[in-house]
């Protein structure tokens, strides 16, 4: 009788060690610079809600020489952003990576084109140049999927193909690579979404496989956060969000950030653009979903058979 | 005395017990991390694999890299001629050679693409620049070297300015000029890959090395990326081979560096 009253006792002790427990230290390494595309990250951190899960969130912004995946696999970070498809590739190759949530539905890299090209459809890239990261398996997708021939040029992240008259063809991100366009006299490139051709990836969440065994529980609070996070950067006041990202990243402006942002929330990046979307969608990353991908890989011969299955790739046991 | 044997042996075992220290650190690595050394038969098996990919590569950076080292040459001994003729031109040259020796190519790399666009033009232009200025410095050097006596023996005979290049300046030069030349084949496929990284393009059916490399790295395609580094290698050895021998010919027969025998 006695052991079972000191039962709750024993539980309440057990709960003050936990929260008085020093906050796990987790760093982020982003795939690209503090831009509205993190804004999930950076609003759950000037809300608290981090703190609140009892991690300590340290974000690191990205940019052209990020190497999200060789950190995330050698433990310079602990999480990192990239897109679901490369992943899978390096996946494939044997790195000890697991995809564990979405950022965006769909990843909102596709191509850019100069308004004043006479390219509207990836048909019409036949011989043409494009300006890209050569890794991007979405080009590999194009070439064998649709029998296209191009040349790549591998991308310095510059948008002066996309200014003038120039028949540029670029890689970018449709929330944010437009406006600069728009901003330096050019006219607002034509986009070519991945989606379009049936290319659906996430960009995602990634960690390493030893990470995930050591901290189930803290990447389950981290997601709690994060997406807790994304919601109230769509629907409620940014502001917060922003100024880190400002003290991040000086080159960012209220204005363009409030325009990248409403890009997210008109295109449905982060609540889905298919029927089941909304809210209760943020961060859910579907198993099916990457089966087809997987088989549609597979037949295109861009991942060898057999290298990388659902199970292996991503998990969603660390979701809310 | 050492025997032939001795001379292939000794490497040999080298080679063999940094092999064995491979596989020996390979294995000590936890299953998490075993991806950061691939081992030797897996690098092999990978420069197999993908030997359609890198044989071009290859290519494709041999043929930037010998573009850039050609011209360099070229452009470089009528530069060392024509500053040797005088000190003036050597004071007033001097320092705009240095100025493009300083300019980093990482830097000059974008500008390059903006005005000649990224490909071989690009891959060729770097390697020129890499190779161009331990040329000039030691051709110019060399011809300006040439022994007093003898100048002054052809000035005793009357020998004209061309014969006085020709026949001592020019051969007096030699010895220096391959000096830079073996440095520059040292530079040249380096450059060729410097050039491909910053200013390549997949042109050429897939680009060169250093585009390879990229693709590699952030693919994760770690065995690839060594073999990409192994292949690398022995093009450098060949360049400095070819170059060896090249000036072997050149000079065996009358020069001191190659009268000694070596201890």
């Amino acid at each position: 009788m006695k052991a079972i009253r000191l039962l709750p006792l024993a539980a309440a002790f057990i709960a003050a060690i936990t929260v008085h427990a020093e906050p796990l230290k987790v760093t982020v390494q982003l795939d690209w610079f503090a831009e509205p595309e993190h804004g999930g990250f950076y609003q759950a951190q000037a809300k608290g809600y981090f703190a609140e899960e009892g991690l300590e969130v340290t974000l690191i912004p990205g940019g052209p020489n990020a190497f999200v995946m060789p950190k995330v696999a050698t433990g310079k970070a602990d999480i990192g952003q990239a897109d679901s498809t490369s992943t899978l590739l390096q996946q494939a190759e044997g790195l000890p990576v697991i995809q564990f949530a979405a950022v965006f539905q769909d990843d909102p890299s596709g191509l850019l084109v100069n308004a004043n090209s006479d390219i509207h459809t990836f048909a019409d890239l036949e011989g043409k140049t494009i300006v890209a990261r050569p890794e991007w398996a979405f080009l590999e997708f194009l070439k064998k999927k649709l029998g296209l021939n191009f040349t790549l040029v591998p991308t310095n992240f510059s948008i002066e193909p996309l200014l003038g008259d120039k028949e540029g063809v670029l890689q970018g991100y449709y929330i944010a690579e437009p406006y600069h366009v728009v901003k330096a006299g050019g006219k607002k490139p034509r986009f070519l979404g991945s989606w379009e051709v049936d290319f659906r990836a996430y960009a995602v969440l990634v960690t390493s496989k030893r990470f995930a065994r050591q901290h189930p529980k803290e990447l389950k609070a981290f997601l709690r956060a994060y997406i807790k996070g994304w919601r109230d950067y769509l629907e409620g006041d940014p502001t917060g969000a922003h100024a880190l990202m400002k003290a991040a990243h000086p080159s960012n402006t209220d204005e363009f950030m409030m325009a990248s942002r409403q890009l997210i929330i008109d295109g449905k990046l982060v609540t889905g653009r298919d029927a089941n979307g909304g809210p209760d969608l943020i961060g859910r990353l579907d198993p099916d979903r990457y089966a087809k991908q997987i088989a549609q890989l597979e037949e295109l011969e861009i991942l060898k058979k057999g290298k990388v299955t659902v199970e292996t790739a991503m998990t969603t046991q660390y979701l809310p | 005395m050492r025997s032939v044997l001795t001379n292939i042996l000794l490497p040999a075992a080298t080679g063999a017990v940094m092999i064995a220290i491979w596989y020996a650190i390979r294995h000590g690595l936890s299953e998490d991390f075993k991806f950061l050394l691939p081992t030797p038969d897996e690098i092999i098996g990978s420069l197999d694999a993908n030997w359609n990919i890198l044989g071009r590569a290859v290519y494709n950076t041999s043929q930037g890299a010998l573009l850039g080292f050609g011209l360099a040459i070229v452009v470089s001994s009528l530069l060392a001629l024509l500053m040797s003729l005088s000190s003036l031109v050597r004071i007033s040259l001097y320092p705009y050679l240095m100025i493009l020796q300083m300019t980093p190519i990482i830097i000059f790399a974008p500008i390059l693409i903006l005005w000649v666009g990224p490909g071989l033009k690009s891959v060729v232009i770097i390697t020129f620049l890499i190779c161009f200025f331990p040329l000039v410095v030691n051709t110019t050097q060399g011809l300006i070297s040439a022994d007093r006596n003898l100048v002054e023996l052809f000035k005793m005979y009357r020998a004209s300015r061309w014969q006085e290049i020709k026949l001592l300046r020019i051969p007096a030069a030699l010895p220096y000029f391959f000096t830079g030349l073996r440095i520059a084949a040292v530079l040249a496929p380096i450059g060729a890959l410097v050039g491909d990284y910053t200013a390549g393009s997949s042109a050429g059916n897939g680009g060169g090395l250093g585009f390879q490399a990229i693709i590699y790295s952030s693919q994760a395609k770690y065995p690839a990326l060594f073999a990409t580094a192994a292949v690398t290698c022995i093009l450098g050895f060949v360049f400095v081979a070819v170059v060896l021998s090249l000036s072997w010919f050149a000079l065996h027969k009358w020069h001191d560096s190659y009268q000694r025998t070596d201890t």
